[in-house]
């Protein structure tokens, strides 16, 4: 019963995202004709007469709001979001090319961050009360803070830019010479470092919050000072009775954080030049690829809730409150 | 005023300095933020504090102006956001009416994460500070107004709300005379960390370039400078890109150690730092002194407070002692300092257990934890963890069985021994009732087969019936096993029933012998059924 309402309310979601899509541009002072009629003092995008008549008539911008609301809902459901302006190319074509680059520095990133933030906010739980925990928490409390992009331009300056230990921007090397498969992984890896490095210091900072918080919490259950009654030793009561309570609640939270970090991929590609869809979103909007903006946010959107939805259907699993009990009512 | 942590003033002082920057700041400069005069990349100089950029302004001169555009936005997105946060917070957890609506609408916004958000209505709406504020403002509440929902939702059940209820006070004056007070400190912070998020919003989004290329911000230099590359082939990052990218460091960093709330106060716990029980090879200490539990001139102390005043008293191996007295007496506390449980450094005086020295300079105790001890708590629903099987409970705490099948044997024996069948050890503790759990615990307790027992309430959280028998049980299996027991209870005539000696304490201390007399005399009148 719960459960059906969290599905509704995710395609209520879904519903919001196509609807602000379509007519947010539509329904502010201009629109999307201006936009692309426009230019004037405004205009980053220079575009002849016969090109903005043909898009125009392209994507039926003189047809009445209801046909082109049609027009757009089927282009949703069959995937069809047309060409994209900058790329002259269709679109799922031009987003599915970057989905590879965004996966690599994004899932490369959760991975690390989960596993060292969860075991940093783990550490400072078991050194709670205490300096050591004091100064863990205030440090990343303090990076928690601090947007993406300034720590990606400060690692780009020290490690690209002063000491030329790894690449400045892009994914490869274009035109490597070389046979050796080798070569173009290690070519690949050295550009991938940064980039996912970043991303990985600020998604640390905040399962380390969550993490700490969490276990600080469980630290001062009843059940635990009990496990340490029974004579176990201290070791065992964080690995098996801290680590456990703690994650558990934190599962969700978790899985949705790979969504954040899919957002901050748009800032952080833009410093690196990575040609994932963050660097794309991100010259969509400069451009005014309006086809391309509302194929972006439409997949950014699905997985996001994609992730909801997995979040969801393994925590049951995870929770024997949950799993055994048919009544499910939680002390 | 509350008190502030070494961080917070650390957070104090410089967002001060920041805003003392944007007020100051642009009447020192003489240069306009905009005006193009000076050649270009220019290193900082007499006439030019912070040098100029690409295209010869002065960079000192942008980056006042631009804390005042960054702090104009930040303050207007966080206020609005607060003002919306609080509004809907108040109105969802008072009004059923509206409370689904709202509530199902902040939970749709929470889907998805607030950059993506942001995202979308940003690079439609493209635009100046104010439709930045406005997005910020409008996207960024429901995190916020659910925590305050929440909590208006239980202060609405509390006594005094619902008198002013029924005095009729109106729904506006009852909202803002007595609830209001209340979620001040969920405030202030929502306020700080909102007014931080914008701030990094607006530079994260200007990085991008969304937003008027014409105004100033920290945010829109960072992306003039660093999308040239003229920045990088010269020292020009030094002047072009630090000075904005450590005021927003700077800014941020400060609102998040500012808004850090407090954090909920710790249980007076020892330390996490003990090796695992082991069963003693040789147990023969204790031949000098037929004691089971000593303890000589204790007190325990929490910070400054005494909570235990000096008290000695000892138990006899096999005998029953029973602690009583009221709540806040300091029994519990007496009980979990004489296992070993609060910080060494509050207690003073010597305990033994069997023999061993509980506490103990600069080395661990060798009083073995459930082997010569064991400690049964208050409430045996929250002395299980939850999502450990009852078997695994018992197996980790065995120490004189090694493998498997022998734990399992003597945890079946030990069930048995309490009227419990075996298929309890493969359940979970939200499988049993209260009684069987208090039953699991006194199995539990028996494992070990320690010599001593402390038992805090052991019947405590149980209805009359099933606590008369727990108690009977506990008592029989005691003496059974000829086990020492130290009841802590503040049920006299239960104590009177069944102990050999009784302490009375009260307000930390322990009642002289005539003091003791007369308390024990009262209650007899008081409970004249019990009087044997």
């Amino acid at each position: 019963m719960l459960r059906s309402k969290k599905y509704g309310s995710y395609l209520l979601v879904l519903v919001f995202v196509v609807l602000l899509n379509f007519w947010l541009p539509r329904l502010l002072p201009g629109g999307p004709v201006e936009y692309i009629t426009g230019g004037g003092e405004e205009g980053a995008v220079f575009l002849t007469e016969a090109q903005k008549a043909a898009m125009l008539e392209y994507y039926h911008l003189n047809d009445s709001l209801g046909s082109q609301f049609v027009q757009y809902l089927k282009g949703i459901v069959t995937f069809e979001f047309g060409l994209s302006i900058s790329h002259k190319a269709p679109v799922s074509e031009v987003i599915m090319d970057r989905v590879p680059w965004t996966l690599l520095i994004v899932g490369t990133a959760s991975v690390l961050s989960i596993l060292i933030g969860l075991l940093a906010g783990l550490y400072s739980a078991w050194r709670h009360p205490g300096r050591t925990d004091r100064s863990l928490f205030i440090t990343m409390l303090g990076i928690s803070a601090i947007p993406e992009f300034l720590i990606g331009m400060t690692l780009l300056i020290f490690f690209a830019v002063k000491l030329h230990w790894l690449p400045l921007s892009g994914a490869k090397t274009a035109f490597l010479r070389s046979d050796d498969w080798l070569d173009h992984l290690i070519d690949i890896v050295r550009h991938a470092v940064l980039p996912a490095l970043t991303l990985t210091i600020e998604s640390v900072a905040s399962m380390y919050l969550l993490m700490r918080n969490e276990a600080v919490r469980v630290r001062n259950e009843p059940y635990v000072e009990f496990a340490a009654a029974k004579g176990i030793g201290s070791f065992r009561i964080v690995s098996e009775h801290i680590t456990r309570n703690a994650a558990l609640p934190l599962v969700t939270l978790i899985i949705l954080r790979i969504g954040f970090l899919m957002a901050g991929s748009v800032l952080v590609e833009t410093v690196f030049a990575y040609p994932g869809i963050g660097k794309l979103l991100q010259e969509a909007i400069l451009g005014r690829d309006y086809p391309l903006l509302h194929g972006l946010f439409l997949i950014m959107t699905l997985f996001v809730l994609l992730l909801n939805l997995i979040a969801d259907l393994i925590y049951p699993y995870l929770d024997p409150r949950i799993r055994t009990a048919g009544r499910g009512d939680r002390a | 005023m509350m008190r502030l942590s070494w961080s917070q003033r650390i957070g104090v002082i410089l967002v001060g300095l920041l805003v003392c920057l944007a007020i100051v700041g642009p009447m020192l400069s003489s240069q306009s933020p905009s005006s193009i005069e000076a050649d270009r990349l220019l290193p900082p100089s007499a006439s030019h504090w912070l040098g100029t950029n690409v295209i010869g302004q002065d960079i000192f001169s942008r980056l006042v102006h631009g804390a005042r555009t960054t702090l104009f936005i930040g303050v207007m997105a966080a206020g609005i956001s607060t003002v919306l946060s609080v509004a809907l917070g108040l109105l969802a957890g008072y009004s059923k009416r509206l409370d689904p609506i709202l509530n199902s609408l902040a939970n749709m916004l929470l889907v998805l994460p607030s950059l993506l958000l942001i995202l979308i209505v940003a690079s439609f709406t493209g635009g100046g500070n104010w439709q930045l504020i406005l997005t910020l403002g409008l996207l960024t509440w429901p995190g916020f107004m659910k925590l305050i929902r929440a909590s208006i939702l239980s202060l609405k059940e509390r006594e005094f709300i619902k008198a002013a209820q029924l005095y009729q006070g109106k729904t506006g004056y009852i909202l803002s005379r007595h609830l209001l007070p209340f979620i001040g400190p969920l405030v202030r912070t929502k306020f700080i960390l909102s007014f931080r998020d914008a701030i990094a919003m607006e530079a994260s989004l200007s990085f991008i370039g969304i937003g008027d290329p014409n105004t100033v911000s920290w945010g829109r230099m960072l992306q003039d400078a660093f999308s040239r590359t003229q920045t990088f082939m010269t020292n020009a990052w030094l002047w072009m890109i630090v000075p904005p990218a450590a005021a927003i460091l700077l800014i941020t960093v400060a609102l998040a150690l500012l808004g850090e709330s407090k954090s909920t106060g710790n249980r007076f716990t020892a330390k996490l730092r003990r090796k695992a029980s082991h069963a003693a090879a040789v147990n023969v200490v204790g031949t000098e002194d037929a004691s089971a539990v000593i303890v000589q001139d204790v007190q325990v102390m929490y910070g400054a407070k005494t909570i235990v005043q000096p008290i000695s008293f000892t138990v006899k191996q096999g005998g029953i002692t029973s602690l009583v007295g009221e709540s806040g007496s300091g029994k519990t506390t007496m009980a979990r300092a004489i296992y070993g449980l609060v910080p060494q450094q509050s207690v003073e005086g010597t305990i033994k257990i069997n023999g061993h020295d509980v506490y103990m300079q600069d080395e661990p105790s060798t009083m073995q934890r459930w082997v010569d001890a064991a400690y049964i708590f208050q409430d045996p629903r929250n002395s299980f963890n939850p999502i450990m099987t009852i078997g695994r409970q018992f197996y980790e705490a065995m120490k004189l069985q090694t493998t498997m099948e022998d734990k399992r044997a003597a945890a079946v024996a030990a069930l048995v021994e309490v009227q419990l069948g075996e298929h309890v050890l493969t359940q979970y503790p939200h499988q049993l009732s209260g009684g069987m759990l208090s039953r699991a615990l006194i199995a539990l307790a028996l494992v070990n087969k320690p010599k001593v027992l402390i038992a805090d309430e052991p019947t405590g959280a149980l209805d009359p019936i099933v606590k008369r028998e727990v108690f009977d049980l506990l008592v029989r299996k005691v003496k059974e096993h000829r086990m020492a027991l130290l009841l802590i209870t503040h049920d006299l005539p239960a104590a009177l029933h069944i102990s050999d000696e009784i302490i009375v304490l009260q307000e930390g201390r322990r009642l002289s012998n005539e003091q003791q007399e007369q308390y024990l005399r009262q209650s007899k009148q008081l409970y004249p059924h019990t009087a044997e």
